[in-house]
């Protein structure tokens, strides 16, 4: 299992209220990031549509091949 | 990508959308501050996203979004065990279709008997860049959006990158 890196846990670091260096470039790990073909954490996401938690390793479950993508609105 | 998830679905091919905090902030569009906030401003994405990907949302502390890196728009693919097969730390559509060609012609080569074993790849893609595509949205957020991201690259961004 790859490791849970650590990372800012507060809610004001992650959920930052502007857009500058020192708010997000901490955050942005992807060099860290879990490498292809590594057993990862499962995570409980919510789905928008239910509110229902739904297992992000269940969801792979349902799919040959499942696509993530990340991002806001913004 | 709504394009590519309406593809490939028929091919056994999932796609979602997993919700992360707010890339830039801005007086109408802020960042999050409760996890009801956080679903109201998802649901502004669901116009933008379509029916073909449902949208997940994160923690309101981003565990997900924290533990496969934290960056913005990135695009990672899974296979049926729920291990990682690309990530890509950002997100363009003919990086993620050429990714699903090769991976569906890797399973339906061990469909017809293949011996296949894994091996690591590093290579750099590219991708189009639409400044005033990425303006549109950056003024979703607010005026405060726009001008923090040109205080921090210059107004005439991505010129000179």
């Amino acid at each position: 299992m790859t490791a849970h890196f650590k990372g800012p846990e507060l809610l004001a670091e992650y959920n930052y209220a502007v857009f500058a260096a020192e708010g997000f470039e901490p955050l942005m790990r992807f060099e860290q990031s879990p490498p292809p073909g590594s057993l990862v954490a499962d995570f409980q996401l919510t789905m928008l549509a239910t509110g229902e938690q739904v297992s992000m390793q269940e969801v792979c479950r349902r799919h040959l091949l499942t696509v993530f993508e990340f991002g806001s609105v913004t | 990508m709504n394009e590519v998830a309406q593809q490939y679905n028929p091919r056994e091919v999932g796609s979602y959308f997993i919700y992360t905090n707010e890339a830039h902030p801005g007086e109408l569009i802020p960042h999050h501050t409760s996890f009801e906030q956080k679903l109201a401003q998802a649901r502004l994405m669901t116009d933008r996203i379509g029916s073909g990907r449902p949208i997940l949302v994160d923690t309101l502390q981003g565990h997900c979004h924290q533990y496969f890196g934290s960056m913005p728009n990135m695009t990672w693919i899974f296979n049926r065990a729920g291990r990682p097969q690309y990530s890509s730390d950002w997100t363009d559509s003919g990086s993620v279709a050429n990714a699903l060609d090769y991976y569906l012609a890797v399973a339906t080569g061990r469909r017809s008997g293949a011996n296949l074993t894994g091996f690591n790849v590093r290579r750099l893609d590219y991708r189009e860049r639409d400044r005033a595509r990425f303006f549109e949205i950056l003024a979703l957020g607010g005026r405060a959006a726009v001008e923090q991201f040109e205080a921090m690259f210059g107004p005439q961004w991505p010129l000179g990158d």
